[in-house]
């Protein structure tokens, strides 16, 4: 579904990501798990087309994207959350999903007027239903920034599921939750699962990723380390040696 | 009655330019291009009624629509930059359409003279308002009433998902681009919009003026613009008419007595009014502690017991008080104005650096009446007396 082929892309002299190739299938979660500054959420901010790439090729469902603005490559079908959180603070939950109402499926539902003015019954409806989905739905109306840290992420969340997504790329979901919190994600990406949407995600907390990856690749100065099953990587040299450390770690945090 | 005819078209013509400006500033831009628009509406309508015999309704929106082209054309290279940049691009852009007016000569011969810009200048025959018999309530009310259509399809819109999207590209537009929203069209969008409304308000003002120049449209103009929807509030449109009239109304007619002490009372009014109400005037009754709410509510029904007393009491009282501040140049209303300041001045630390900032200017004045009084005519020393 989703393809990187020899994705670099260069600070100034810095190599962020150096020549990585990773496919992700549909309908599968796939992890990428490396130490801080390894290139991790510079792979997503590529996917997503924050900034253009130094070299390679991003392909998703057979088209290129690798050059495509962020609003091009969601109408394609990509969404995501940032790793410190970005809400519109000063709009309503209700509001924040109801500017993710530019996907193509949605497009299609409601003519240009209707899309820009009230919306129609059916975009209503699928707020409703994520803002059910994230646990959000009697916060509908309060402030964005005046929420609780747990429930400004299931909003973040939430607001990249209005868009309709077919790929859902999460920057470190997990960070700053408590241990409930984590599980309740756990259930959330696995439900996600279920709805048919595939998950790129980027996670420092083990517990979750090891549990949940279908595959996992890491990451080391850019450079694509080890990519396999969750066993395989725990099980791998160089994983240890550069992330994950002694073998009993993929249970609790790993250290920063 | 003739000059509340004239501040009303003021207030409806400054309301529709703070509108214009409040459009753009939903998307976190401060635009001083804002005169500028209003330059080109106000001359293009102005020569499309006086030069070409146009109705007015239909100059003034080719007057908007061409305001709106512009913005548009202009607005793809300048909104390119953010922040600051964005405000000297602006700014380059408001000047470079005062001085194309500067320049721009073209006039054509109707009876025996000739009309239209003439440069430096200006543009004087704009006589469509005396010339088809519309007395003065005609004009203040077609003001206001396009000043209140032009606020309710603001208003609407801001309401509708247009003023959502607007709002969150403000605050964070790479969010929000991260969720499909097409920042281009959404930012060059909005100032198309405000490009035409401030068209429409230029083409009023070139019309109740009668004369326009090229000196009307400067920067000073461009910082009233985004003063009002900031004073105001950008939560809501009535924000930016209650600035309007806060600081056309009372700050600058309202103060005018005041001569000297109006410039250095206008800023220091505006960051009372900016403490008061951080979030602008549509919140400020929320925004106001109980103890700023006691003052300002005390201060004002001081002012109107004041004004009322004085009204009732006929001639006497004002005519009495009017005798005793002689020769200072003041006037009885004038004294309710001042009131109303001492007593929001006296209550609280903020009054109180205001009244300090003003004593330089008051020890002039003061010294210049006193100098006036006892260097005066003897004749007026016996009645002191007495």
């Amino acid at each position: 579904m989703l393809d990187l082929r020899a994705l670099t892309k260069n600070f100034g002299g810095v190599v962020a990501v150096d020549g990585l190739d990773l496919t992700v299938e549909e309908g599968k979660i796939v992890a990428l798990i490396g130490p801080n500054g390894s290139g991790k959420s510079t792979t997503v901010n590529l996917i997503a087309g924050i900034f253009p790439a130094s070299g390679g090729a991003i392909t998703f469902k057979g088209q290129d994207i690798t050059d495509k603005l962020p609003h091009r490559t969601l109408e394609c079908g990509i969404a995501r959350t940032f790793q410190n959180i970005r809400l519109f603070n000063e709009l309503s939950v209700w509001q924040n999903l109801w500017v993710a109402q530019n996907a193509p499926e949605t497009r299609k539902s409601q003519n240009f007027l209707k899309r820009w003015m009230s919306g129609s019954a059916l975009a209503r409806r699928s707020v409703e239903e994520e803002l059910a989905f994230a646990d959000l739905a009697d916060k509908r109306d309060e402030l964005a920034g005046n929420l609780a840290f747990g429930e400004q992420r299931r909003l973040e969340l939430a607001r990249s599921l209005a868009a309709k997504p077919s790929l859902l790329l999460l920057d470190e979901p997990a960070a700053g939750m408590n241990l409930e919190e984590v599980k309740a994600l756990d259930g959330r990406l696995r439900k996600l699962q279920e709805r048919g949407i595939t998950i790129l995600l980027v996670e420092h907390v083990m517990g979750l990723v090891m549990g949940i990856a279908d595959r996992i690749a890491v990451l080391n100065f850019g450079r694509k380390i080890a990519e396999g099953t969750p066993t395989e990587v725990q099980a791998d040299e160089l994983v240890r040696e550069a992330y994950l450390g002694t073998p009993d770690t993929s249970t609790s945090q790993a250290a920063p | 009655m003739q000059f509340w005819y004239g501040l009303a078209q003021l207030v409806g013509v400054h309301t529709i330019l703070g509108l214009s400006a409040y459009v753009i500033l939903q998307t976190g831009q401060v635009s001083m291009a804002q005169a500028g628009f209003l330059a080109i509406g106000a001359y293009v309508s102005g020569m499309l009624t006086t030069m070409g015999g146009w109705h007015i309704v239909p100059a003034l929106l080719v007057g908007g629509v061409t305001a709106a082209v512009v913005a548009t054309i202009v607005g793809f290279p300048a909104l390119r930059v953010k922040g600051l940049m964005f405000v000297v691009a602006t700014i380059a852009f408001g000047e470079a359409v005062r001085l194309f007016w500067f320049n721009f000569t073209y006039q054509v011969k109707q009876g025996a003279d000739m009309v239209g810009p003439v440069g430096g200048e200006g543009f004087k025959q704009i006589r469509y308002f005396p010339a088809n018999g519309w007395t003065d309530l005609d004009r203040a009310l077609f003001i206001l009433g396009l000043m209140a259509i032009v606020m309710a399809g603001v208003w609407w819109l801001d309401r509708s998902r247009v003023g959502v999207v607007l709002r969150a590209v403000g605050e964070d537009d790479l969010a929000a681009q991260s969720v499909g929203v097409n920042l281009t069209a959404v930012k060059v969008g909005a100032f198309a919009i405000s490009g035409f409304i401030a068209g429409i308000g230029g083409s009023l003002y070139s019309h109740y003026t009668t004369h326009i120049e090229h000196l009307n449209f400067g920067i000073v103009l461009a910082t009233f613009a985004i003063a009002y929807p900031i004073v105001g509030g950008l939560h809501n449109v009535f924000g930016t008419l209650a600035a309007v009239i806060f600081i056309q109304g009372f700050l600058v007619e309202g103060l005018r007595f005041l001569g000297d002490w109006r410039n250095l009372l206008f800023g220091a009014l505006i960051v009372v009014a900016m403490n008061v109400s951080p979030r602008g005037f549509v919140s400020v009754y929320r925004d106001l502690s109980t103890y700023w709410r006691r003052r300002v509510y005390s201060g004002a029904i001081f002012t109107v017991v004041l004004i009322i007393v004085g009204e009732a009491a006929g001639g006497e009282v004002v005519a009495f008080v009017d005798g005793l501040l002689g020769r200072s140049g003041l006037q009885f209303n004038h004294m309710a104005w001042i009131a109303f300041l001492v007593v929001m001045a006296v209550w609280s630390w903020r009054g109180l650096a205001i009244l300090i900032v003003m004593i330089p200017a008051g020890l002039q004045r003061l010294s210049g009446v006193l100098r006036d009084s006892l260097g005066g005519s003897a004749a007026r020393r016996p009645r002191r007396t007495a």
